[in-house]
């Protein structure tokens, strides 16, 4: 009787190496939306709640709550399809990088 | 340094960095490995909002109102921190260029919102998704 302790394989991709921080960050939002709608060019209701809901709880305080985001998905929804485009996705990445910019100034205030 | 994704076969796949695919079969490492990639995931966006919030500001800070990029500051900014996502960040001419495409009231100065416009097409352009 063979022993399988972990079957398991590992592939490793290098990948380029001179991104820097903010070329990363803006690869992650790409990533991110990819991801959840799977290759789609828009998101669905059901995949816009479990993108907000994995990944944003740390910057939102409702992301799990589904009427909250319900509600705010038709406020991003510009042409009314019922879907999240990825331009209207940023939109929502931009308000939230917005409040978490005016909130890291109130608590550090400039001194000038 | 390397970057490792760790992707979990099942219903959802949860990552966690990069471009290293693990396949990992037994239940127990298989819970172990997607519980820790879903706490992981909540925090990778955050991180990544986080990261251009903070260079914004850093950039900003440097002269006049920190809350907003002069030109200069911009040319800086994009020079050192978008130097695969902008091309000819050094020629005065593609900067001028790019800023007048983001002042929308023309004021010489862009406001983390303005600023923002510019993420939204390089991430569009990165994504290949038509604007």
């Amino acid at each position: 009787m063979s022993l399988s302790v972990l079957n398991s394989h590992f592939c490793f991709v290098l990948v380029s190496l001179s991104y820097t921080d903010m070329e990363s960050a803006i690869k992650t939002l790409v990533t991110t939306f990819v991801k959840s709608s799977r290759g789609k060019e828009n998101l669905d209701s059901k995949s816009f709640q479990k993108l907000v809901e994995k990944n944003l709880s740390g910057v939102m305080e409702d992301a799990g709550n589904s009427s909250a985001v319900r509600e705010m998905q038709r406020g991003l929804d510009e042409n009314s399809d019922g879907k999240v485009s990825f331009e209207e996705y940023l939109t929502l990445i931009g308000y939230l990088a917005n409040s978490m910019s005016q909130r890291k100034t109130e608590s550090n205030p400039d001194s000038s | 340094m390397f970057s490792a994704d760790v992707c979990i076969s099942r219903e959802d796949e949860a990552y966690i960095f990069g471009e290293v695919m693990v396949t990992v079969k037994g239940q127990s490492s298989q819970y172990l490995l997607r519980h820790a990639a879903l706490q992981t995931q909540k925090v990778i966006m955050e991180a990544a909002i986080s990261t251009l919030v903070t260079q914004f500001k850093t950039y900003a800070g440097k002269d006049g109102s920190s809350s907003t990029l002069s030109k200069d500051e911009f040319q800086h900014l994009v020079a050192s921190q978008l130097p695969n996502y902008v091309k000819n960040a050094s020629d005065p001419a593609v900067i001028d260029q790019l800023m007048g495409s983001l002042d929308e009231n023309n004021d010489g100065e862009l406001t983390f919102s303005e600023f923002w416009q510019l993420i939204g097409k390089l991430a569009s352009k990165q994504g290949g998704f038509s604007q």
